[in-house]
């Protein structure tokens, strides 16, 4: 992903001005949260395995959702 | 060192609430704690803690007053007196809520309390303030530029951790007992750890946020800082329960029955708790000094097993991006008409939140879900997890980059060990161990380094999650040796108390004298001719001996004080006409909110000025 063009064009879409200075800091962190989304994607999941609205923390396989 | 400083160390003696049974026996003499603490806010503010008194003395004062209540009241109001501060992001009725922005100072000051603040105080406890922290805590480190940072009270040169920096700063100096904050991916661990105070990031869901400023809606818990695990315990006894408002103020709460902990804490200790220390990510993205208390915890739990969860740096970036697309959207309409105002070290990050495509998010979401089903598993196996809180001792305010094998941004990466854990709601306690780092101690100090507990959530075989970890928590901590040195404050102060102790032993003031000592059978005092234990038997040789000729004259006077609450005195003195040359050794702890001193020697040698020989005298001298 060209992430430049990306930042530049979601911006624009979002109403979101950018200032020269604050573009260098913008693009590391949506570079950083890109390769976050590398390791995301990297995990194989089944298409038919949901998520609920909440988070049912601790609860066992099969009764989370 | 007979007494730890002030701020919060020796669980016995700085345990601020009283027991249940001097509640109800109206032992507890409330406004002289309120008072203290809001003294010690003006004492020690300067330094950096950063309480901001928002909530006055004036509230404060009508609030203990209007509590003052009969004993047999008290029985049910078990927080009765105490003071206790918030994160600025808890409403404070009749105050914007900052949390820690500019942007905020301008809006509609909040209606009412937060719900937290006000089942708190329905218990008797009282509000005194509110604290600083990362804006719209997004930091670990409470830089916050628009406020000033939060100094570490170990080490002033250092982070207090973030974002809930205020609030575990406030606990470790000493200005209030309990304070409460907000951890959506570290913020009450990280900054209980790099302070070495108690924190209870409780299970997700489990308190209402009713009141409190969002930041991100799916992971933001809410929890108190205390100086034991009791204090935590009977704090998260008054604050938990169902919401009773609409089920819109707060939509993740638990609508759990009341359960209390308090009573539990500490009793059962850790026998027939299965538990294990977290291996992989936890052990490869943390330093020596972090394994090595969390090695040593195991050593004391007796445990030797190794658990490793699956896919943790993935459920880590899955935390990330969440955090970093939801809040963002929150402040979207900020962000488009005034990003300037934001805090200049998070707002590149909002910026670039606000952009990242919805996909990465749900898929991050469903990372995060399936995470937390595979460690729901591990939890049928084991109680408690060990780990560290953060990967390192507190760095120095304004570092950028840290080296846990690899070269890592500072600010982000103080919350690699707890983000994976917080995304998916698991209650914690973060415990402060002592001693454990092999980094050499700055000029200033430092601050150590501390472990936290994952617990399996929920209260499995009828024990309570905070009384069960209390139960295991409460064998670790030692006590510490703070090696803040000659704080410009504290010097002072020992400086004036010496000098009072010196003016009255020359003048024969014996009150004075005997209440510049610890009365305690613990005390000793070595004089040149006699050996005094005990406070009784330095009182009847004062008593006993003749009141003329103590003037002396005092040289290389060096005074050193170590944290708040301990010190040492060295100076040597001569006496008019007189050929000897005293040494006297001092060693002082402020006790009960008094210096005095733990233990004295006093000794005499003989010095001939045309040789430069010295000699012991053989003849018993005075008392200096």
């Amino acid at each position: 992903m060209d992430h430049a063009a990306y930042v530049d064009a979601a911006a624009a879409v979002l109403g979101l001005k950018i200032a020269a200075e604050h573009r260098p800091g913008v693009l590391r962190f949506f570079g950083l949260a890109s390769q976050m989304a590398a390791l995301v994607n990297g995990l194989p999941l089944d298409v038919a395995r949901r998520i609920g609205q909440r988070l049912h923390a601790g609860a066992a396989a099969g009764r989370a959702e | 060192m007979p007494v730890p400083p002030q701020g919060a160390r020796n669980e016995r003696r700085t345990t601020p609430l009283p027991s249940p049974r001097a509640v109800r026996d109206g032992d507890v003499e409330r406004a002289p704690r309120c008072e203290a603490c809001l003294d010690r806010i003006d004492a020690t503010d300067a330094a950096g803690q950063r309480l901001h008194r928002r909530a006055g003395r004036t509230r404060a004062e009508a609030r203990r007053r209007s509590i003052d209540v009969p004993p047999a009241a008290r029985a049910s109001m078990p927080l009765a007196g105490v003071p206790f501060a918030v994160k600025n992001l808890f409403d404070i009725a009749g105050l914007p809520t900052l949390a820690g922005s500019k942007i905020e100072a301008s809006r509609a000051p909040a209606a009412r309390d937060a719900l937290l603040v006000r089942r708190l105080e329905a218990e008797g406890a009282v509000l005194v303030g509110a604290l600083n922290m990362d804006e719209y805590a997004y930091g670990f480190t409470t830089e916050n530029t628009h406020y000033g940072p939060t100094r570490n009270p170990h080490d002033l040169t250092r982070i207090a951790g973030g974002s809930s920096g205020g609030s575990a700063a406030a606990v470790a100096a000493g200005q209030v007992p309990l304070t409460l904050g907000s951890d959506t991916n570290g913020s009450i661990r990280v900054p209980a750890s790099l302070c070495g105070v108690f924190g209870l990031k409780p299970t997700f869901g489990r308190l209402p946020r009713t009141g409190s400023y969002p930041f991100v809606a799916s992971l933001d818990h809410l929890g108190p800082f205390a100086r034991s695990v009791r204090d935590l315990a009977l704090c998260y006894d008054a604050m938990q329960g169902p919401l009773l408002g609409p089920p819109s103020d707060d939509p993740a709460c638990a609508q759990r029955p009341l359960a209390a902990h308090a009573a539990a804490a500490g009793r059962k200790g850790a026998q027939g708790l299965r538990i294990a220390v977290l291996g992989g990510w936890f052990r490869e993205m943390a330093l020596a000094e972090a394994t090595a208390a969390v090695d040593a915890v195991a050593q004391a739990l007796g445990t030797t097993r190794l658990i490793e969860l699956p896919e943790v740096e993935r459920a880590r970036a899955a935390a990330f991006l969440i955090t970093n697309a939801e809040g963002a959207a929150l402040h979207l309409p900020d962000l488009r008409s005034r990003a300037q105002d934001f805090e200049p070290l998070s707002r590149d990050r909002f910026l670039a939140g606000a952009l990242l495509p919805a996909a990465w998010v749900q898929q991050a979401q469903r990372v995060r879900h399936w995470f937390a089903r595979r460690v729901a598993r591990v939890f049928e196996n084991v109680d408690v997890l060990i780990a560290p809180a953060t990967p390192c001792v507190a760095p120095l305010i304004g570092t950028e980059w840290l080296q846990i094998g690899q070269r890592l941004p500072a600010r982000p990466s103080m919350g690699l060990l707890t983000q994976p854990i917080s995304c998916i709601g698991l209650p914690v306690v973060t415990v402060p161990l002592w001693g454990m780092s092999a980094a050499p101690a700055p000029a200033g100090g430092r601050a150590d380094h501390r472990r936290a507990l994952a617990r399996r959530p929920g209260a499995a075989r009828g024990r309570t999650t905070a009384g069960r970890t209390a139960c295991a928590a409460r064998r670790w901590p030692r006590s510490p040796v703070a090696m803040d040195l000659n704080r410009p404050e504290v010097l002072t102060e020992m400086q004036a108390v010496f000098a009072r102790y010196e003016d009255a032993l020359v003048h024969n003031r014996i009150d004075e004298l005997d209440a510049l000592f610890w009365d305690s059978a613990q005390t000793v005092r070595y004089g040149a001719g006699e050996n005094l234990r005990g406070i009784d038997a330095i009182r009847a040789f004062r008593a006993a001996r003749a009141a003329t000729g103590l003037t002396r004259t005092l040289q290389h006077t060096v005074i050193t004080t170590y944290g708040h609450d301990f010190a040492t005195a060295m100076t040597e003195f001569h006496r008019d006409g007189g050929a000897r040359i005293g040494r006297q050794s001092q060693t002082w702890c402020r006790i009960d909110g008094r210096w005095v001193v733990v233990a004295a020697h006093v000794s005499l040698i003989v010095y001939t000025a045309l040789t430069g020989e010295l000699r012991v005298p053989c003849t018993p001298p005075k008392e200096p």
